[in-house]
């Protein structure tokens, strides 16, 4: 009897270790408090179809990243295309997975946006006119516009415009420029999309001037050291959470149809954008001023 | 009662049940703000806690990115306690419109503020724009913080409302729960008291009448005057006190009359008593054996006599079987008396002659008296013996007197017949002496002295069946044929014809076939003779039985009737009393012995002859013989078959040519014979037989033996070795007593000579058909 009990417990204990706890960062896309409640439920999924126990860490910058993951001691991340990019250079991510969006596509584009009504049609129009970044570590709110401006002659955004900063989400920037507060933004076509939805005035009020290419939505990307067997029953959790009916529910409300598989090659738009823009991803500081 | 029992509990349980329902009215309502009141309590916790929550965030928004801030992750997780305690506040209950706005409108905020304080979290710009946004974020917070205060104050006060309401209302309901107690209460201790006394009160009293009655008062009433069951139970138990009390009185009358049935019936018993002793001293007083049988022989009752008739006790007596009891068979007597009373149903009577065993003779006369059932079936039959050897010795002695009377008679008579005859017969021998030439006149002397001695020899056979010696040797013989060869024999070259009426199922008789042909010869010849010119003699035979009560001086049984009837002269009336007197004719020839010796044939075969007549008409002859409807008389084709047998035979005769005849006869008969010539040879190969294993079955021995031992002397011998030996005696002289009366000394069967083969047979059948 005794021997069973220990086999029992080994077995118990051994299903326990065999179980990981991952920290995963989560970027602001949007709303830092919106994103817990987003990702929340992907995080209890993963949890129960694998045992592994992922707890959410909101970085509230994109910029800081990178040293929030070696300080925090992050196992991975919700990536954006561009912090991916980066983690996946200099921190030697491996990406897992990437949600699809429910238009179809597993990319979404930059938008440099305006009021309609505040007379701006185009770059020239932007002069002396204040615009509301995102982050300098995010595609479409940062990257882009700035490979969009150089495209068009404008090196120093400085002198350009009037006034420039970072909101620190592609949401905040929306409102931004939908409240008045600046009269140009840069925000992620899907967050735009989003949220005209939700507030009409969005897709009523402002305009898109310029839109960018496609790139990697944001994905989870897991850290060089995690074990293998770790990564795997993750990328499988995700991968399989279209054929569950618990998984399918989850993704409505993610807002996603479903998660495919992501590799680096899936980030060469990042790094041609970023060669556009100039920007060395090995060296580049992406900590906002 | 009933009625009031269930009123009075109505009524106690509708004010109680009232009461209850009010208060619980009331309590249900107490219950129900006070739940609202719970509620409201909750809430006013969660809006606290809210408040709480958002007083906990905003510092931490002025307190951020400085030594006293908590870190981004805190900040996060406070907003989101804050955002669920806005979440479980709005969800906490149904709120009345202006609240659910007022909820609507805090959820609003929380979500702006949470923009701001997101916006700000995440923000990059200069420290005007950052201040600007950590402002923005502020006033949304403070605006939130003042609507949710607010909400609070309202909130506290309209709870403090409600329960000074609800305190009210549960005083109310502690009064009501109080009043409906006491006067329940007290409504159940009046209800209670009067029921009690409503049903104590008769049942005290029915209790007391059921004592009384108890103690013996039966008819005991009471009085209860209520309109109400216990007055319908006082009204039955009356009736049903009454009706003891009369059952009661019935009882005890009926009690003394049984008593006075009783002592009367004792009296009775008494009586009874006296009277079967009495009747039991009669019986016992009956010197004569007296007994009662059943239908299966078997003695029920019998007097002392029977039983020391039967030299035993009375009890011993009981149960034992009548014929075992009297003469020792184990099955009831051949002519059994007792059953012939049962089967008639009517009186018998009979004379029995029994041989016992210590060699005593004894005459035995039963009557038996059937004991009918109510369908005229005998029951029982109550034989009554009576042993008449000394009477029977009286009635021989008077018979042997008469006898010797009508010996003298016929003595003198033979005395004056046989002088005449004498005379003849010495006178002609004498007057042939005499004649000069004697040849021719002697001749015709001697002629008239032959007829003489043959007419005296027919007389010496008259004689002779008219003595004692004349016992008939009887065997079954068919009566029809016996009749009819005897009648036309005498018929015959006669001017007289007979016709004859004998039918076919007509009984066996067990007779001396020759006497009873000389019977029909005698009463055939005198029909002859009385119709000299011819006439028609006709002869009838019937079965006939005869009953107790027939006019037939003859024994109950079954007959044979043989009626010779003639067209003659008659017999004149004067003398038709004497017709069957000795030497009494109305002939001018004839002896004057046939019908004499007919009427002496007749009664030795215990059977009957009378004569009617009517002169100038004719005169009948009636003859009643013994029938025997089981016998069957052998025919004459199969008088051999029947007749043969097996077993071993000894033939004692002297006379070789007797013996000779005798032996092959009986060889052919299928026995093995042996033969000896005297009594002692007889004896000896007897000895011889039984010590050799191989005993003879049957010994036939003759009577007389001139010169040794004859056949009686021999059978003693013989008994004395083998007291179950079969011996049949034999003898040419059929008037011999021993051949009559065989059994008195010692022999089984008896035979006459000369032998007729299946006379034999039968004879040595019937010896061996004794129990050995």
């Amino acid at each position: 009897m005794k021997v069973l009990a220990a086999l029992f417990m080994a077995v118990i204990l051994a299903g326990v270790c065999d179980a990981a706890e991952l920290s995963i960062g989560l970027i602001p896309e949007q709303n830092v408090f919106k994103q817990v409640k987003r990702y929340a439920p992907v995080g209890d999924y993963i949890l129960k179809k694998t045992g592994n126990k992922i707890n959410f860490v909101i970085l509230p910058r994109y910029g800081n990243i990178l040293e929030s993951f070696s300080e925090k001691k992050l196992d991975g991340a919700f990536w954006g295309s561009f912090t991916g990019a980066l983690a996946i250079t200099q921190l030697g991510v491996e990406p897992i997975a990437r949600p699809v969006n429910p238009d179809g596509n597993s990319t979404y584009k930059g938008y440099i946006f305006v009021r309609k009504d505040s007379g701006i049609g185009n770059i020239a129009g932007m002069k002396g006119k204040s615009i509301a970044f995102v982050e300098k570590a995010t595609t479409a709110g940062y990257m882009f516009p700035m490979a969009w401006f150089k495209k068009h002659g404008i090196t120093d955004v400085d002198r350009y415009f009037r006034e420039h900063y970072f909101a620190g989400s592609h949401d905040a920037a929306i409102t931004a420029v939908l409240d008045r507060q600046v009269d140009v933004g840069c925000a992620k076509n899907t967050i735009f999309d989003m949220l005209s939805q939700s507030d009409p005035r969005i897709g009523s009020e402002l305009m898109v001037i310029a839109e960018s290419v496609p790139v990697p939505s944001n994905g989870l990307g897991l850290a060089n050291g995690i074990p293998a067997d770790v990564k795997e029953s993750i990328r499988k959790a995700l991968l399989g959470m279209a054929d569950d009916a618990e998984g399918r529910d989850i993704l409505k409300t993610f807002r996603a149809l479903r998660f495919i598989p992501t590799s680096r090659e899936d980030y060469a738009p990042v790094f041609d954008m970023a060669r556009d823009a100039g920007i060395d991803i090995k060296q580049y500081k992406y900590l906002n001023k | 009662m009933k009625r009031k029992i269930i009123l009075s509990l109505c009524a106690l349980f509708l004010f109680f049940t009232t009461g209850a329902v009010v208060a619980s009215t009331y309590v249900t309502d107490i219950t129900s703000r006070l739940s609202h009141l719970l509620k409201l309590h909750h809430i006013e916790n969660l809006r606290r806690e809210l408040v709480s929550n958002i007083q906990t965030v905003q510092a931490d928004l002025y307190t951020v990115y400085t030594p006293q801030g908590h870190d981004m992750d805190s900040i996060v997780q406070n907003m989101s306690v804050l955002e669920n305690s806005a979440r479980q506040c709005a969800g906490a209950c149904h709120h009345q419109p202006d609240i659910h706005a007022r909820l609507k409108e805090i959820e609003a905020n929380v979500t702006e503020y949470e923009a701001h304080l997101s916006y700000y979290i995440t923000a990059a710009a200069n420290s005007d724009m950052i201040q600007r946004i950590k402002s923005d974020a502020a006033l949304s917070g403070n605006r939130l913080l003042a609507l949710t205060e607010r909400m609070s104050i309202e909130a506290s006060r309209k709870l403090a409302d409600m329960t000074s309401e609800a305190m009210t209302k549960i005083e109310k309901v502690l009064t009501i729960i109080a009043a409906t107690l006491i006067v329940t209460f007290i409504m159940g201790v009046w209800v209670a008291t009067r029921l009690t006394v409503s049903v104590t009160k008769p049942v005290g009293e029915l209790l007391n009448a059921t004592r009384v009655i108890a103690e013996g008062g039966v008819g005991h009433t009471i009085e209860y005057s209520g309109n109400t069951e216990f007055g319908e139970l006082a009204a039955n138990f009356n009736i049903m006190s009454m009706a003891l009390k009369e059952s009661y009185d019935k009882l005890t009358a009926a009690n003394e009359a049984l008593q006075l049935e009783i002592a009367e019936r004792i009296q009775a018993e008494n009586a009874l008593t006296i009277s079967e002793a009495f009747l039991n001293n009669v019986f016992n007083s009956i010197r004569d054996p007296l007994c009662i049988v059943d239908r299966d022989f078997t003695i029920i009752r019998a007097n002392d006599a029977y039983a020391q008739f039967h030299k035993t006790d009375y009890p011993q007596i009981l149960g034992v079987k009548c014929h075992e009891a009297s003469f020792g068979n184990a099955q009831p007597c051949h002519d059994c008396i007792v059953r012939r009373t049962f089967d008639t149903s009517s009186p018998q009577w009979s004379e029995k002659y029994e041989r016992r065993r210590n060699g005593e003779d004894r005459w035995l006369e039963i009557y038996t008296y059937p004991f009918l059932d109510s369908d005229g079936s005998a029951r029982y039959v109550v034989k009554h013996m009576r042993d008449i050897s000394q009477r029977k010795i009286m009635e021989d002695e008077v018979l042997k007197s008469r006898k010797l009377d009508s010996v003298g008679v016929l003595a003198g008579g033979l005395a004056h017949d046989f002088n005449n005859l004498l005379t003849s017969i010495m006178g002609n021998i004498n007057l042939a002496r005499n004649f000069p030439s004697p040849q021719v006149k002697a001749l015709e002397r001697l002629n008239e002295a032959e007829r003489a001695a043959l007419r005296a020899q027919d007389l010496t056979q008259q004689l002779l069946t008219f003595s004692k010696g004349g016992a008939p040797v009887k065997s079954a013989s068919s009566i029809g044929e016996l009749v009819t060869e005897t009648a036309r024999f005498v018929t015959t070259g006669s001017h007289v014809r007979c016709e004859f009426n004998i039918p076919d199922d007509i009984w066996t008789c067990d007779v001396d076939a020759g006497q009873i042909s000389r019977v029909v010869h005698n009463i055939v010849v005198n029909a002859e003779h009385a119709m000299p010119d011819g006439g028609t003699i006709r002869i009838t035979c019937c079965n006939v039985v005869v009953g107790g009560g027939d006019s037939v001086p003859l024994a109950s049984g079954d007959y044979v009737k043989i009626s010779i009837a003639d067209t003659g002269v008659g017999i004149q009336p004067e003398m038709i009393g004497r017709i069957f007197d000795p030497y009494f004719s109305t002939k001018q020839k004839g002896s004057g012995l046939g019908l004499a010796a007919s009427y002496s044939i007749v009664k030795k075969h215990d059977g009957q002859i009378s004569v009617h007549s009517v002169p100038g008409v004719g005169t009948t002859f009636d003859i009643y013989l013994p029938a025997d409807r089981r016998a069957a008389a052998p025919g004459r084709h199969d008088e051999l078959q029947h007749s043969r047998g097996k077993g071993r035979v000894l033939v004692m005769d002297d006379e070789e040519l007797v013996r000779g005849v005798a032996v092959e006869m009986i060889k052919q008969l299928g026995y093995d014979v042996d033969y000896a010539s005297d009594g002692s040879e007889a004896v000896e190969r007897y000895k011889a037989g039984m010590l050799g294993g191989s005993r003879y079955d049957v010994v036939i021995m003759d009577l007389s033996v001139p010169r040794g031992m004859g056949g009686k002397d021999a059978v003693e011998k013989l008994r004395e070795i083998d007291p179950n030996v079969r011996a049949i005696v034999s003898s040419g002289y059929s008037n011999d007593p021993i051949m009559a009366e065989f059994g008195k000394y010692g022999f089984s069967g008896v035979v006459a000579k000369p032998y007729r083969i299946h006379d034999l047979g039968r004879a040595i059948q019937r010896a061996m058909s004794v129990d050995a």
